[in-house]
């Protein structure tokens, strides 16, 4: 569950239940009181009528020998007091287990009170027949008096009945209360541990996690959370951080290799190219006087020679039409076939439309030059060269096939193990130093295309080798 | 996991709490609230008053019990009031009591003098009901009581069955020589009348008191030592006279008694009362509150009513332990 959410559910909740108890303890308290007080008020309200009672008698008394007003008055005044008290209790109601008595009661008082209204009305100078309500009044008030213990007595019967229980229960609310407490603190300081680990666990591991990327350290991966965590997208970028740092690291790699062996390259390159107008001079000036002599085969062959060179001096890392290099290696095996006359034949099998991919420069030459080391230097006729080109929008293959003496599956593995490059002692071993070049071009057609490239090789001892590049169809201008 | 534990534990123990907490304030509510929660008084249901004659005697508690039952059938509300002890001033001013608290009806029994005090009842439109004794040129309305001229038919013929022919000096002591007592009486003399081996050599009166009771049996025995008969006529009498033999140590005096209270079963089970007539209270009371339900509906009833009297002796005991 997320920090955010648990927080809002819990706190609330706490708050509730605290709430709650607080409530219903204050409340239940508060009833019982309550109870209490209404006990004490009826009891409150027996004893006021009796005295009231008692009073108006004595004042009766009073009136009848002083005659004065103010007893008049006073009476006057308790009777309405009589009233209301008696009022009040009816309002009350009967105790549960006196109704009877109750009702007995209260016709006791009515009765008094149907006796008292004598008082204020008879007139005083019938002496006897007010004194006659006077004992009357005395006997019912005695009667009162008596019925009116009676009252409290079962009042306090029925209250005493619930008030052992209620008292029990206050007890056992208290006890649970108590009990309540103590585990609402528990759950709280349980809960505040929970939640705190919850979001200290994780950011101790993410720190961990941190410093050992800080360190250089890329494969580590970061803990997993559960999805619904606020951790988890953290975790997850984490992990797609070092993914991305460990890729970026691997291209920049790449590239790095890339330049590296241009700049090889370019060196060897630059080993032949010393002082080229120079060269490309001598060799005019050599075609010329062959031209001149009536050496034809020699002047042409110088001039193929200065091509070769021309092309063979140009920047290595920019990419050239197939057609130029078609055109070199033509001017490559023109001078080879100036060595090997007859013994070498080379034809061609070419897809024109296919002409335009671009391939990087000095693709076609190395291969031929390992063909002519390799494959048929010991062969003593009828030696043939094949290039085919053909492929379709997507690729274009480059086939050079050979009938010589072919390659056994170590020197094959070699040269198809270019990815790798050659460790210093391996590039010394001499059966191998031609091999170099064949295989910078596979690694170059692989730094360059990556996957879209593909290399075969398929060789037969003493039958042949052919050798299939595959290159995606990149147009120059495209 | 153990964190599920001990969260699951700690909430656990929450909610019970809870649930007990909050149950023990619903219970000090529901009690509280019954307590505050008072019937209003309804004016409107009969009000009847019973007076014992003795507040806590078995009598008067079996005819109260009764009475209520009966009462409680017909809605009616009934008070139950009397003297502590046997006191015919105190029952008169409860008596007064009653009236002044202006029931629908009184219960009373019909004593002598009381015939003026019916009179103003009547007047404020209160029914009277005598029950156990009556007086019947009162003006209350019905009687409903023992037949004691059963009852002392009853009594002599028990004594006939139980004494043979052997002669009899009897002592007899009375709760008191009130109507319904008297007319006991009346009728076993009357009854024995025929039979003049049978002698009543002392009459006395007990006041309805146990120790009274034992008393006059000593005195009796002091003064009469022939006698070798006992009959007690009201209720604690026949025990008071077995405490009075007891401490005469004349424990082999066959006694009769009345009524089945306190530990009468088991004194006729021991044989030292022979028999007793034991009244029916409970009907009593029963019938009072049925004649003056319908007298209050305006019906016929019946002005007096006999509750028939039993004979309680050991073989009636066996036959019904059996």
């Amino acid at each position: 569950m997320k920090i955010r959410n648990l927080l809002f559910i819990v706190i609330p909740l706490l708050f509730l239940v605290n709430g709650s108890i607080s409530f219903l303890l204050f409340s239940s308290s508060n009833q019982v009181n309550e109870s209490y007080a209404q006990l004490q008020e009826r009891l409150l309200v027996y004893e006021r009528l009796n005295e009231y009672i008692h009073n108006n008698i004595q004042l009766a008394d009073q009136w009848l020998t002083t005659q004065s007003e103010d007893s008049y008055i006073a009476m006057q005044e308790g009777s309405v007091q009589i009233n209301n008290q008696l009022q009040r209790l009816m309002d009350y109601g009967p105790p549960i287990n006196g109704m009877v008595d109750a009702l007995s009661y209260q016709a006791l008082i009515e009765s008094y009170q149907a006796l008292e209204v004598h008082f204020t009305t008879s007139s005083i100078s019938d002496t006897l027949l007010y004194s006659s309500y006077l004992d009357e009044a005395e006997r019912l008030s005695s009667y009162i008096t008596e019925d009116s213990y009676r009252m409290i007595g079962l009042e306090l019967d029925a209250y005493e009945q619930r008030s052992e229980q209620i008292l029990q229960e206050v007890h056992h609310m208290r006890i649970s209360g108590m009990m309540l407490l103590i585990g609402v603190t528990a759950l709280c300081l349980w809960l505040a541990y929970t939640i705190s680990t919850s979001i200290s666990t994780p950011i101790r591991e993410l720190v961990q996690t941190a410093e050992g990327i800080a360190r250089g350290n890329l494969d580590q991966p970061a803990a997993q959370y559960a999805r619904q965590s606020d951790f988890y997208r953290l975790g997850t970028a984490f992990n797609d951080m070092q993914l991305q740092l460990k890729q970026y690291i691997a291209a920049e790699k790449e590239t790095l290799e890339k330049d590296k062996l241009l700049k090889e390259m370019e060196l060897e390159v630059l080993k032949s190219q010393i002082n080229p107008h120079f060269l490309f001079n001598s060799l005019n000036v050599m075609s010329k006087l062959a031209l001149i002599e009536g050496a034809e085969r020699t002047s042409d062959l110088t001039v193929a020679m200065a091509n070769l060179l021309r092309y063979n001096l140009r920047q290595l890392d920019t990419p050239v039409p197939l057609r130029d290099e078609v055109k070199h290696a033509n001017d490559y095996f023109y001078i080879q076939q100036a060595r090997y006359r007859d013994r070498v034949q080379f034809q061609t099998d070419i897809d024109e439309d296919q002409l335009d991919t671009t391939v990087p420069v000095l693709t076609l030459q190395p291969l031929l030059e390992n063909i002519f080391v390799h494959g048929i230097e010991q062969l003593e006729r009828g030696a043939i060269i094949m290039l085919r080109i053909h492929g379709n929008d997507e690729f274009t293959w480059i086939v050079i096939e050979d009938n010589g003496i072919g390659m056994d599956e170590h020197t094959k593995a070699q040269l198809l193990n270019y990815e790798k490059r050659p460790s210093a002692s391996a590039v010394r071993t001499p059966h191998q130093s031609t091999g170099l070049g064949t295989r910078n071009v596979f690694r170059r057609l692989q730094l360059l295309y990556g996957e879209q490239h593909e290399v075969r090789i398929d060789s037969r001892i003493g039958e042949g080798t052919s050798i299939t590049l595959r290159v995606p169809r990149h147009k120059e201008d495209s | 996991m153990t964190r599920r534990i001990i969260s699951i534990v700690l909430s656990v123990a929450v909610l019970a709490s809870l649930f007990f907490f909050i149950t023990s304030a619903i219970k000090i509510n529901s009690a509280v609230s019954e307590l505050n929660n008072r019937l209003t008084s309804t004016e409107a249901t009969k009000r009847i008053i019973l007076i014992a004659q003795e507040l806590d005697t078995p009598y008067w508690q079996l005819l109260k019990q009764g009475a209520l039952e009966q009462a409680e059938a017909y809605g009616y509300l009934l008070q139950y009031i009397g003297p502590q002890r046997h006191d015919l001033e105190e029952q008169k001013r409860l008596l007064e009591k009653a009236i002044a608290a202006k029931p629908d009806a009184i219960i009373t029994q019909g004593l002598d003098g009381h015939e003026a005090l019916f009179e103003l009842a009547q007047e404020r439109g209160i029914s009277i009901i005598t029950v156990d004794t009556d007086i019947a040129s009162s003006s209350r309305i019905a009687y409903v009581g023992t037949d004691n001229r059963l009852a002392g038919k009853q009594l002599a013929e028990l004594m006939m069955s139980k004494l043979n022919q052997e002669s009899a000096q009897v002592g007899v002591i009375i709760g008191s020589f009130a109507h319904n007592q008297s007319e006991r009486l009346t009728a076993l003399q009357h009854a024995l009348a025929e039979f003049p081996h049978i002698e009543l050599v002392d009459i006395r009166t007990s006041n309805i008191s146990r120790l009274k009771a034992a008393k006059m049996t000593v005195d009796m025995m002091d003064e009469y030592p022939h006698i070798n008969v006992f009959v007690g006529l009201s209720g604690l009498d026949a025990i008071g006279i077995i405490d009075g033999l007891d401490a005469a140590d004349k424990q082999h005096i066959p006694v009769f008694g009345f009524d089945n209270l306190l530990n009468t079963e088991e004194l006729i089970h021991e044989g030292r009362i022979v028999g007793s007539i034991v009244q029916q209270p409970k009907t009593i009371g029963q019938q009072a509150i049925y004649e003056l339900h319908l007298y209050l509906e305006g019906e016929r009833y019946a002005e007096q009513t006999y509750i028939p009297t039993m004979v309680l002796t050991a073989e009636q005991q066996n036959g019904e332990n059996r």
